[in-house]
């Protein structure tokens, strides 16, 4: 059979390994020591940390650069299968998603330094004297940075799957199992990378919040950059700060290199288009593990699981009954369902109330909503800042794509660097030219999140359709005009979703910028953020609730009755094509 | 049984409607009859918008009816039914798959061990022309290949019924021509692993070229206006008097204007395009002006 024949050949080529077999092989097993290496860390009892504590000789940043990358990459592992679990019954479940789909709101404007205070006591009851506890709370910290926007995105992937694809699964009888696998997850898995970069981005700049915690009586300090860069801080030593900027630029270089470019270059076919485009993604890394020829032999079993897994012929109602008016869900178990929900809801904001009456007043409730509403009016006028000096420029970039090219990457970087690095600067700046903090500690909100804007912002130039560009230039469009009728509704879109991140962000950073120090000096601006960290500092559980419940209400109307309006505007009126 | 075989598909008195977004319903599909027996080529032939796709997925149980029953060998349509395959207008093809990957699908759905699989999927990709593309993905494809993706994975499932939802129209004249008269060719040579053909089409030779029997859709709500038999031999010649003659008539018919509704007789005369206007001769006519821009 002529299949057949196809098939030994190859496999019989595959065997002999040639050159690129060693260099890739060398990799792998290098990844693999270094992963036990890391791991075998994590077990020690937890009195190791304190007898070996975080040092600032640069000769230990390779180590604390293998921690902490660890970390972060547990954490993408979990968040990836979070999402594929919540954004799955979120798609599939109407009355799941009822729920499921506000809560991963909220839990998106939850600060991560809410989520620390609550899980370290957890996590550290649940291995206790050892680091493992404080590892897994660390993991889950960066792991609430990463999953919401990941989840999200391929919540609205998956209801976004084009009608005619859809049709010709079901028409080929295939099952939810075997659709998940597919349409789903394929079609899902641009987006899905592309948050999972802005993800890690994220993570890097909570990297010193969940390395080194400090909730109440309990300090735990992880060996990691994170909890280099908070030494550094605390003791004022600039060249170690420098080191710490050199290594995290190798590590996420490193990243770049070694795990999103090849996954990009793979993921190219995904791309949910018709005709081959332009110049393909292309990553040495790839191109190495694909000129290997005994390692791809020895994945093949394992890419044949995957295919069998993947046939599986488990049913799970993929269907939503979107097309068949007969199986109408019942109203009854409907309104038995919203009863269930109302009466839950109910008994939480009881408890709240009960946990927080007991030790709060009224005049605290003030003091939280008075401080989230300067913070509030802190993201605004820095958003409205960020679009005036980003927006023009981003336009500029985005219209000239060769510089569009060059730069892309350059604002990822920026936005994956760890604002707090720029703290130093700002503090010894603040108290040497004795400045006022509430207002020149506030665009350390924005430094990370700023560069959303940009990008978005070059993306949607970009992508502005030329023939629309020369319609402009030959009826002699020109000036203020051409920004207001030609651009700035061309780019709207791409510059709200930039917008909303940039603001998200910012809510989130500012309980890490709203208190900055520098040895000994102590910077407080009045605000949320500060209202948070420092409550969280003295263990003051009640008003840790207290302010991360009036930040998520605050961000969610917000989001709410401005950015939502405004981008369903924008994809009403203002999208092309 | 045997001596009356239950026809392939049988549909009674189907209506559909969907729900406007003023909340009253569309009416698509208004009281429609059809029966597919084995060995045939049905075309469903009228403008766009008359409701004929829509039948097609009911066939396809993509869409269930409103009322009336759609039944499949006898057995309602609850889902898609078993031996019922489709080739989509947009083709539907996989991206991130190859051919040969998009082409085992519907076998892999229906747990089709491997080797099988891939003996059947190469056999549909070497009768339908696709020879030396298994390992390419559909964006490398012209439209017309692609297309042909779209036919030998709707033929490697072997299905009883072949749905095409107007399977030429996205590709170029001359691309069309050719698959067409492929497709035709391996039909009457008795190659395809078919038993019937239902294709929606809005294009009349293309009708007339390949169907045995016609149905003729008239427009809002879609009904079955006239059902023609194309009694001509293939292979089919367009230039062939008869062929041009039936060519003519159904279009005549698809064009023909509904009869002018009589002059309404309640309500306002004067109002409604419908209104018959009884002969004035033009002097008249302004002198009735002149009559009322005068000073009262």
């Amino acid at each position: 059979m002529k299949p057949r024949d196809i098939r030994t050949a190859a496999i019989g080529r595959a065997l002999r390994p040639n050159v690129w077999d060693v260099v890739a092989l060398v990799l792998v097993i290098g990844a693999m020591v270094l992963i036990v290496y890391g791991g075998e860390q994590t077990v020690a009892p937890l009195s190791e940390l304190e007898r070996t504590p975080v040092s600032l000789d640069p000769a230990n940043l390779p180590l604390y650069a293998l921690r902490t990358v660890l970390r972060m990459l547990l954490a993408i592992v979990c968040s990836t299968v979070f999402t594929f679990i919540y954004a799955a019954i979120a798609a599939k479940s109407r009355r799941a998603e009822m729920v499921m789909i506000p809560v991963l709101d909220i839990l998106q404007s939850v600060p991560i330094l809410g989520f620390l205070t609550f899980t370290v006591v957890f996590f550290m009851n649940l291995f206790p004297s050892q680091v493992l506890g404080a590892e897994l709370a660390s993991v889950f910290a960066i792991f609430t940075s990463q999953a919401w926007n990941m989840t999200f995105s391929m919540y609205q992937s998956m209801r976004d799957v084009p009608k005619d694809l859809e049709e010709a699964t079901q028409s080929f009888h295939l099952s939810g199992w075997q659709r998940f696998w597919r349409l789903d997850v394929p079609f899902a898995m641009p987006g899905l990378i592309w948050n999972a970069m802005m993800s890690m981005s994220g993570g890097w700049f909570f990297v010193v919040a969940s390395e080194a915690i400090t909730v109440g009586n309990t300090t735990v300090t992880l060996p990691g950059i994170g909890s280099y860069v908070a030494l550094a801080i605390q003791q004022r030593d600039l060249p170690a700060i420098f080191y710490a900027i050199l290594t995290m630029l190798l590590v996420i270089i490193a990243y770049d290199q070694l795990l999103f470019r090849p996954i990009i270059a793979w993921a190219d076919k995904f791309r949910f288009e018709q005709t081959a485009s332009g110049d393909p993604p292309t990553s040495w890394m790839l191109d190495l593990f694909r000129r290997t020829r005994a390692l791809r032999a020895i994945t093949l079993p394992f890419s044949a699981i995957n295919r069998a897994v993947s046939n599986l012929r488990i049913s799970f109602p993929a269907l939503r009954p979107s097309t068949k008016p007969r199986s109408q869900p019942s109203r009854l178990i409907d309104g038995l369902w919203l009863a269930v929900i109302l009466a839950s809801t109910a008994y939480a904001a009881w408890l709240t109330y009960r946990y927080l009456s007991a030790t709060l007043s009224v005049s605290d409730v003030l003091i939280a909503i008075r401080d989230g509403l300067i913070t509030l009016l802190r993201v605004i006028v820095l958003i409205t800042f960020a679009t005036l000096i980003w927006v023009p420029i981003g336009v500029w970039i985005g219209l000239r794509p060769k510089l569009a090219e060059r730069i892309q990457p350059l604002a990822q970087f920026l936005a994956a660097f760890p604002a707090n690095l720029a703290f130093p600067v700002f503090v010894v700046a603040i108290v040497s030219f004795k400045l006022n903090p509430d207002v020149w500690l506030s665009p350390l909100m924005i430094l990370g999140t700023q560069w959303y804007i940009l990008f978005n912002v070059i993306a949607g130039a970009s992508a502005f359709p030329s023939d629309l560009r020369e319609a402009a230039s030959s009826f002699h469009l020109g000036g203020w005009r051409w920004w207001l009728k030609v651009i700035l509704p061309g780019i709207f879109p791409y510059y709200v979703t930039g917008a909303i991140t940039a603001s998200g962000g910012s809510w989130n950073a500012s309980i890490v910028a709203e208190v900055a120090s520098w040895g000994d000096t102590h910077l407080n601006a009045t605000g949320l953020g500060a209202y948070i960290a420092s409550a969280t500092e003295a263990g003051d559980f009640p008003r840790v609730v207290l302010g991360i419940a009036t930040m998520c209400i605050l961000v969610t109307l917000f989001n709410r009755l401005v950015w939502r309006p405004l981008y369903a505007y924008g994809e009403r009126r203002l999208r092309l094509g | 049984m045997l001596d009356h075989p239950s026809p392939l598909i049988d549909i009674r008195g189907v209506c559909r409607s969907f729900p406007k977004g003023s909340g009253e319903q569309l009416l698509v599909l208004e009281q429609v009859d059809l029966t597919i027996h084995s060995g045939e080529i049905v075309g469903l032939l009228g403008r766009s918008g008359s409701g004929k796709s829509t039948l097609l997925r009911i066939i396809a149980g993509l869409v269930t009816p409103s009322s009336g029953s759609a039944t499949c060998r006898g057995e309602t349509i609850v889902g898609p039914p078993n031996g019922v395959a489709m080739v989509f207008q947009s083709f539907a093809l996989f991206p991130w798959l190859t051919v040969l990957q998009n082409v085992e699908l519907g076998l892999e759905a229906l747990g089709v061990d491997s080797t099988e699989r891939r003996k059947r999927a190469l056999a549909a990709i070497d009768l339908i022309g696709l020879d030396g593309f298994e390992s390419a993905f559909p964006k490398e494809l012209s439209g017309g290949m692609r297309q042909r993706v779209g036919f030998a994975r709707a033929l490697v499932v072997h299905p009883d019924l072949l749905l095409m939802d107007e399977p030429f129209s996205a590709l170029d004249v001359l691309t069309a021509e050719t698959l067409r008269t492929d497709l035709i060719d391996l039909w009457i040579e008795g190659r395809l692993p078919i038993k019937s053909v239902l294709m929606v089409t809005h294009n009349i030779e293309e009708a007339v070229l390949m169907c045995d029997r016609i149905l003729v859709f008239s427009s809002n709500p879609g009904r079955v206006a006239t059902e023609i038999k194309v009694e001509i031999p293939h292979p089919r010649n367009r230039l062939d008097p008869y062929f041009r003659q039936l060519v003519d008539n159904i279009y005549a018919r698809m064009t023909q204007r509904t009869e002018p509704k009589a002059p309404s007789i309640e309500g306002i005369p004067g109002t409604g395009i419908g209104m018959t206007l009884h002969h004035v001769s033009s002097n008249v006519l302004s002198g009735l002006i002149e009559t009322l821009a005068a000073p009262p």
